[in-house]
């Protein structure tokens, strides 16, 4: 078979990626599952590292601590993405609904979260919320005026994660919001007024237009954030408290304090598998999205 | 004023505030000078603790690799970007359709499990604590961005132009040089500009390949907010000297480029 000069070029133009990609991404990739199985690539990080199941098998042993790390960011996440997208789908409708005239002047200021580093958007949150931060004072006020606590709660580095998830919201809210609202701009106007003409209130046409229409831009801004929020490594590395950690501050320890590579590209692996699925499950409904919205 | 407008001032300002809120404390944390813990607010506000990082010899060090790296990383990522986004942008074909998806692979990796698989490698090759060896992992999260951008720009462009020029005897890279480039210069910009604000922001591999040997500003903040001790102060100083120019670069892009962040507006 003989190649067209046509697609000798195309292949050439595109080969610095394909190069750039399997280094800087096939190898990591390859050497995390290798890793996984105590088989060395390139180099032995260390002399334990030899063909083995170990690795697995501590890491579903419920006494090891990386079962508890794996559910804990799988409930933080959730619980960060459940605030996040509830958060922004609404605010979006809100602002689809009523294209309130203020929001114009003042909309620059969602570019805030987006454009903040994670490290800088996890120190901002320490500040609020650490003993004598301005949110854990109003919300310790409230709690121990309302006689629900006799002590303040920390905010922060705490065992419940509730500093994490604090920092991901205000992130993940924005994003919800962008995905969600652009979504609802793709609804055909016409829908709505004909819903309108015909006697619809507010709630039916979100009922029976926007929800329906966006189901699919629904599922994939809630796998994005979860997925945003899964692997996402500043937030929970400076709000995170001692113990339990999310899975991947586990596996910057593993590596960098303890030296113990098996675990931690045992714990690679399955974020990898996750990741992968969940990435399918983004790429697979936002292209229905589009296709759904566009009819 | 009617009860609808009240309404939506009033869920606008909340948001407003909870947006704002963390920017404001970051502010107010750099330029305090005097701030007693039975205090709400600072007693004294000043520019000492941004001269206390700059007479850091490490901050220094930090400032110029930051901003560095993200030309660089600018430079590195529009040159493998600008080649793959015209093929990507003006060809349809199952490589291409195949490609586009494999870009979009370092989205969905976390940086942390791509660091401990570039371990191995970096150590093999003696690459760890390296400065130039870092470029390429700033690269990975800023190509999706980029390729996105660049691609984008050729897709608007009509094929019509490039085949007359092509009939009328130009060569492939005349067409590129004088068809496209002057017609996706602002997609090549924007796409450019999206790269070095991810470079600028990169903290995970940095910390993981390059620490302590090379420490750009977001390790540097880090060491001030996570490590043993803390000290606010130095480290929402420093966060100034990232956050603002991150923030001035989308007010740019939505002004100058018309590359929209607004919902609404």
């Amino acid at each position: 078979m003989r190649l067209s000069k046509e697609s000798i070029i195309t292949f050439l133009f595109l080969l610095p990626l394909y190069i750039f990609l399997a280094v800087m991404i096939g190898v990591p990739v390859i050497s995390v599952f290798a890793g996984s199985f105590g088989i060395p690539v390139f180099i032995r990080l260390s002399p334990e590292m030899k063909p083995t199941l170990e690795g697995y098998l501590e890491f579903i042993d419920p006494t090891k601590p990386y079962l508890e790390s794996l559910f804990f960011t799988i409930k933080i996440s959730a619980i960060s993405t459940a605030i996040g997208v509830l958060a922004g789908y609404f605010f979006a409708l809100y602002l689809t609904l009523r294209n309130p005239p203020t929001w114009r002047k003042v909309s620059p200021v969602m570019t805030i979260p987006l454009f903040t580093p994670y490290v800088i958007g996890a120190f901002m949150w320490w500040t609020l919320l650490f003993p004598r931060g301005y949110v854990a004072i109003v919300i310790n006020s409230i709690l121990m005026g309302l006689g629900f606590i006799k002590e303040p709660l920390r905010l922060v580095n705490d065992p419940y994660g509730i500093g994490i998830v604090f920092g991901e919201v205000w992130i993940r809210f924005v994003v919800a919001t962008s995905i969600m609202y652009s979504s609802f701009q793709m609804v055909r106007r016409d829908l709505v007024d004909a819903a309108r003409n015909l006697g619809a209130s507010t709630w039916h046409i979100i009922k029976y237009v926007y929800f329906p229409l966006t189901r699919y831009a629904l599922i994939a801004t809630i796998a994005i954030v979860f997925l945003a929020t899964m692997i996402g490594f500043s937030i929970p590395f400076i709000l995170g408290g001692s113990w339990p950690q999310f899975l991947n501050v586990m596996i910057y320890i593993d590596i960098v304090k303890r030296f113990d590579y098996i675990s931690g590209y045992v714990s690679g692996a399955f974020y990898l598998i996750v990741s992968l699925l969940l990435g399918y499950l983004i790429f697979r409904f936002m292209g229905k999205r589009v296709v759904l919205q566009a009819r | 004023m009617d009860k609808q407008r009240l309404l939506d001032i009033l869920v606008i300002g909340i948001v407003v505030v909870y947006i704002v809120l963390p920017l404001f404390v970051l502010f107010e944390y750099a330029f305090a000078e005097v701030w007693y813990a039975y205090q709400l607010f600072p007693s004294k506000l000043g520019i000492k603790w941004f001269s206390w990082v700059l007479k850091h010899h490490d901050t220094r060090v930090a400032f110029l690799y930051s901003y560095t790296l993200a030309p660089l990383t600018m430079i590195a990522t529009l040159a493998i970007c600008i080649p793959a986004g015209y093929v990507l942008g003006t060809r349809r074909t199952r490589l291409t359709a195949f490609t586009e998806n494999l870009v979009n692979l370092p989205m969905a990796l976390p940086a942390i499990v791509i660091g401990i698989g570039l371990l191995p490698l970096y150590t093999k090759l003696g690459l760890l604590n390296n400065y130039w060896a870092l470029l390429p992992c700033h690269m990975i999260g800023a190509i999706p961005y980029t390729l996105r951008s660049v691609t984008a720009a050729f897709i608007q462009i009509p094929k019509d132009l490039e085949d007359a020029a092509r009939n009328l005897g130009a060569t492939r890279l005349q067409v590129i040089r004088k068809i496209y480039i002057p017609l996706v210069w602002r997609g090549i910009l924007v796409g450019g500009i999206f790269a070095f604000s991810w470079s600028l922001n990169e903290f995970v591999l940095t910390l993981l390949l390059g620490f302590p040997g090379v420490k750009t500003l977001p390790v540097a903040i880090y060491e001030y907010v996570g490590g043993y001790y803390l000290t606010p102060q130095p480290a929402a100083a420093l966060s100034i000297f990232i956050v603002i120019p991150s923030i001035l670069i989308a007010l740019l892009l939505e002004k100058y480029l018309q590359i929209s962040l607004r919902m609404g507006g």
